[in-house]
């Protein structure tokens, strides 16, 4: 079953009324379940696309189709509630909020869903559990590891069930050892919910992980 | 995302700048604090005002025989001599006006009053048997001075409640002589204690004698002719009505042409009561004025540290609309903390402004009036402050685009 499909997808942008072309025409069809990385030199594209598969961004011109629904038509109020629902992102500066504790940055998509807190707590608990933050939920980001700071983050991308995951240099800001935990989660996790996995990263190391890889320069695809 | 829950997450907020919400919230509580306690001073001065011009006797009119208002602009070229009234003036009115219960001349002078070593420098009034009952003064012992003894003119006073213990520490005033120029008084009444009047002499301190005794003895100021008539009317309701009776009465009387102004003055009690009830709400309304531009000064600075934490915490929307915050959320989010602090200060002013109040009134003895409806007033400016002036940063706020917010460091 394909997840995505995105055809002749591009984005420019106007800075100083000059038109910086980022995207121009990305064809691609990814499969639900699938771990596909996307990577290329910095400059290339790779996070603007991702941006735009997350419902973050949209494109110019070009079309964008996740799990059927049409993007590029869809009101901001409808991107706001697919990206609540149906995607989870992964960034590499971790991005909690600083002034929450793990439970509490993990609950809050739910809460943005309009879950009852008690209940997205409940969730969110049982989320860190599983992935063995059980001991750290009241701990405020500064209190944890970088590792496990990616852990709470993970937990708050799967809280609300998405079918797309999007990381962007997951391990870019770990160390070798809690960026081999984290990839390796990442793995589970796609084999155990059967989410569709995008890694945004330049490292090939870790892109020859993934079934399939995604290769950009200067906004085309060159494989 | 219910309101419950936007509420904990502004206090959280704020409390996690707890120095920059108080100083920020310092305006607000000022501002309030103003407005709360000039309001209950106002309103006690106010009330206990009325009280003191209820308990003199809403009936009472007072007649000048001169018209300080016409100053300037009479018709005629020709500046009418001051006319003073004369006592068949007081009989004609009474004769004609049916309103009138009462009606006594009212004179009064400085004098010194003694006994033996004690002396006081005080104000005399002179008038009939009735001045006292028209200027609604009740006797503690003793008698008023009677009909006979007034057109008698004998040597009889009515001493007021603190005059007596002035002149007489250690005993009883009654049935005492005291000496006013060289003559001796009998004192015949004492009066009771009466409340200060707000910005008036002390009535406690005032002494009455009748008006013939003092033309005979103290002809020097006061002779058969008087320049003000005290008189009291039988119903309350009938002020109005007398007032214009009376009015066409002295006209006619005093010979007024149709085209010129009165050459006298009707005073009543009501009018000077409005008056004054009026100087005092337009004093209040004055400071109210300047307390709201300190809390304009204020809502602006809350608007202001608004946008600072908007832009302090572009990131952190960006993390928000990234997660799916409909920007709904996030602009109640921020126009919740706005209100929260303005909210802060509303209740630290009122609280702030209540003990002014209190202070104020212990240490001045001044009655306070705190009315529901300026505390809940004060909540609710402070509300529409903080909706008002947290609009604007909260727009702002909402209205980011995820991945600029997200680029933000």
């Amino acid at each position: 079953m394909t997840h995505i499909i995105t055809q002749n997808l591009a984005k420019t942008y106007l800075t100083n009324h000059e038109l910086h072309p980022i995207l121009k025409g990305i064809s691609l069809t990814i499969a639900a379940g699938e771990f596909v990385a996307i990577t290329g030199p910095s400059g290339s594209g790779k996070s603007t696309l991702m941006h735009i598969l997350g419902c973050l961004d949209r494109q110019t011109s070009g079309e964008y189709f996740l799990d059927g629904q049409n993007i590029g038509t869809a009101t901001n109020e409808e991107l706001t509630h697919i990206r609540n629902k149906k995607v989870g992102f992964i960034f590499q500066k971790f991005n909690l909020l600083t002034n929450l504790t793990a439970l509490k940055n993990t609950a809050l998509p739910q809460l943005y869903a309009g879950i009852d807190e008690q209940t997205a707590e409940k969730n969110a608990y049982e989320l860190l559990s599983s992935l063995g933050l059980k001991d750290r939920i009241h701990h405020f980001p500064y209190q944890l590891s970088g590792g496990q700071q990616q852990r709470v983050a993970i937990a708050r991308a799967l809280i609300n069930k998405p079918s797309l995951i999007l990381a962007d240099e997951p391990t870019g800001n770990l160390d070798s050892e809690s960026g081999k935990t984290i990839l390796g989660l990442l793995k589970e996790l796609n084999t155990t919910y059967q989410v569709t996995m995008i890694i945004v990263t330049h490292e090939q190391a870790i892109a020859n992980q993934t079934s399939r890889i995604i290769q950009l320069k200067d906004g085309i695809l060159v494989h | 995302m219910n309101s419950i829950l936007l509420i904990r997450i502004s206090l959280r907020s704020i409390a996690a700048h707890k120095w920059r919400s108080i100083l920020t919230i310092l305006g607000i509580v000022i501002g309030i604090a103003t407005i709360i306690s000039t309001l209950a001073i106002g309103q006690g001065v106010a009330r206990k005002q009325q009280q003191k011009f209820e308990s003199m006797g809403r009936n009472f009119i007072a007649i000048e025989a001169d018209n300080f208002m016409t100053q300037g602009q009479v018709k005629s070229n020709q500046r009418k001599k001051q006319v003073l009234f004369t006592p068949e003036d007081c009989t004609y009115l009474k004769n004609q006006c049916d309103k009138i219960t009462y009606i006594s001349p009212q004179v009064n002078n400085k004098i010194i009053i003694s006994n033996k070593d004690h002396h006081l420098e005080t104000s005399v009034q002179c008038g009939n048997q009735d001045l006292l009952t028209i200027l609604d003064k009740t006797i503690e012992q003793g008698t008023c001075f009677s009909k006979e003894q007034a057109e008698l003119g004998e040597l009889v006073i009515v001493l007021g409640h603190k005059a007596a213990q002035v002149l007489f520490p250690l005993e009883n005033a009654l049935e005492r002589l005291v000496t006013i120029a060289k003559n001796k008084y009998r004192v015949i009444g004492i009066l009771t204690h009466q409340t200060e009047f707000f910005g008036a002499a002390n009535p406690d301190l005032e002494v009455y004698i009748p008006l013939k005794t003092a033309q005979r003895k103290m002809g020097d100021w006061c002779s058969n002719k008087f320049y003000c008539m005290a008189l009291s009317i039988t119903q309350k309701s009938e002020m109005q009505q007398a007032s214009s009776e009376i009015t066409a009465l002295l006209r006619i009387r005093r010979a007024i042409e149709p085209e010129d102004l009165n050459n006298f003055l009707i005073h009543d009690l009501e009018a000077i009561a409005k008056a004054a009830a009026e100087a005092i709400g337009m004093l209040n309304l004055f400071i109210i004025f300047i307390a709201s531009i300190s809390l304009l000064i204020a809502a602006v600075g809350i608007m202001n540290i608004m946008l600072v934490s908007v832009t302090e915490r572009t990131r952190e929307i960006g993390i928000r609309m990234a997660l799916g915050a409909p920007r709904n959320i996030i602009l109640r989010q921020f126009l919740f903390e706005a209100i929260t602090l303005t909210m802060l200060g509303g209740i630290g002013g009122v609280l702030v402004g209540i003990g002014i109040s209190h202070l104020i009134g212990y240490l001045l003895g001044w009655m306070i009036i705190i009315t529901p409806a300026s505390v809940i007033g004060a909540f609710i400016t402070t509300t529409l402050i903080g909706l008002f002036f947290g609009y604007y940063p909260a727009t702002k706020a909402a209205n980011l685009d995820p991945i600029i917010a997200l680029a933000e460091r």
